[in-house]
């Protein structure tokens, strides 16, 4: 498989869980909102962050759709990812009870199959981010080498 | 490149779907407290008939309200 398509995959897979995650906060609104307010690590920020997720979210779809800002979403996508995952696991690790702030289909799952679920994510795009450099590589090579034909042509031709 | 755009963008719109299709969803739920017209039992409501909420001090049970009776608390069994 080319590691373009495999970029395109990985992006498609990230947007999907993005958007949706997105949209599923947004929809349930005021449910999300007092659900991240009972988080016993970020009640005083709930504020901010009931809208700088969302937000987030789809502002790093939206980069994940267009070629040009692709890597730097794929970047983002993995902080994210990484953000969310430490998130529960200090949720898991040191609160006393679990309230889940997630949405739609994801608040079926249990903290530790959500938070295994993040790690395949993490895991999805930082493969992304190493298909990405390896094909940004190659495609410079590429170019280089069809450059140094093409100067080595006009100077053979004595263009 | 150009067949993958399509890709990311279909992924795009099957998540927008997703996500109104989920809150259509019917899921089962118990309604504890009497109901004029119905008694108390279990359900099965769609997500835009319930206004769901956080139940403090118990973890994995949803609560909610209904939408069509707002005192009224349901829970999932």
């Amino acid at each position: 498989m080319k590691k373009n398509t495999i970029v395109e995959i990985i992006s498609a897979l990230l947007v999907f869980l993005f958007i949706y995650a997105a949209l599923s906060k947004l929809l349930e609104f005021d449910k999300f909102k007092y659900q991240l307010s009972q988080s016993p690590f970020i009640t005083n920020i709930s504020w901010l962050v009931v809208w700088a997720i969302p937000v987030g979210e789809i502002l790093i779809s939206i980069s994940l759709l267009i070629k040009r800002t692709r890597p730097a979403g794929l970047y983002l996508s993995f902080f994210l990812m990484l953000l969310f995952t430490g998130y529960i696991f200090i949720m898991l690790k040191y609160s006393s009870y679990l309230p889940c702030s997630c949405g739609g289909i994801l608040s079926s799952m249990s903290w530790k199959q959500h938070f295994f679920f993040n790690l395949a994510f993490i895991g999805l795009s930082l493969l992304g981010i190493v298909m990405q450099n390896i094909h940004s590589n190659e495609k410079l090579i590429k170019d280089a080498v069809n450059r140094n034909e093409a100067e080595h042509l006009k100077k053979k031709v004595g263009v | 490149m150009k067949k993958s755009i399509p890709l990311v963008a279909l992924a795009a719109l099957l998540a927008v779907g997703s996500a109104f299709a989920t809150r259509l969803q019917v899921q089962w739920w118990n309604v504890n407290n009497p109901i004029p017209g119905r008694t108390p039992g279990i359900y099965q409501l769609s997500q835009d008939q319930v206004k769901g909420f956080y139940c403090q001090g118990v973890d994995n049970v949803e609560c909610a309200y209904l939408i069509s009776n707002p005192i009224m608390i349901v829970k999932k069994p």
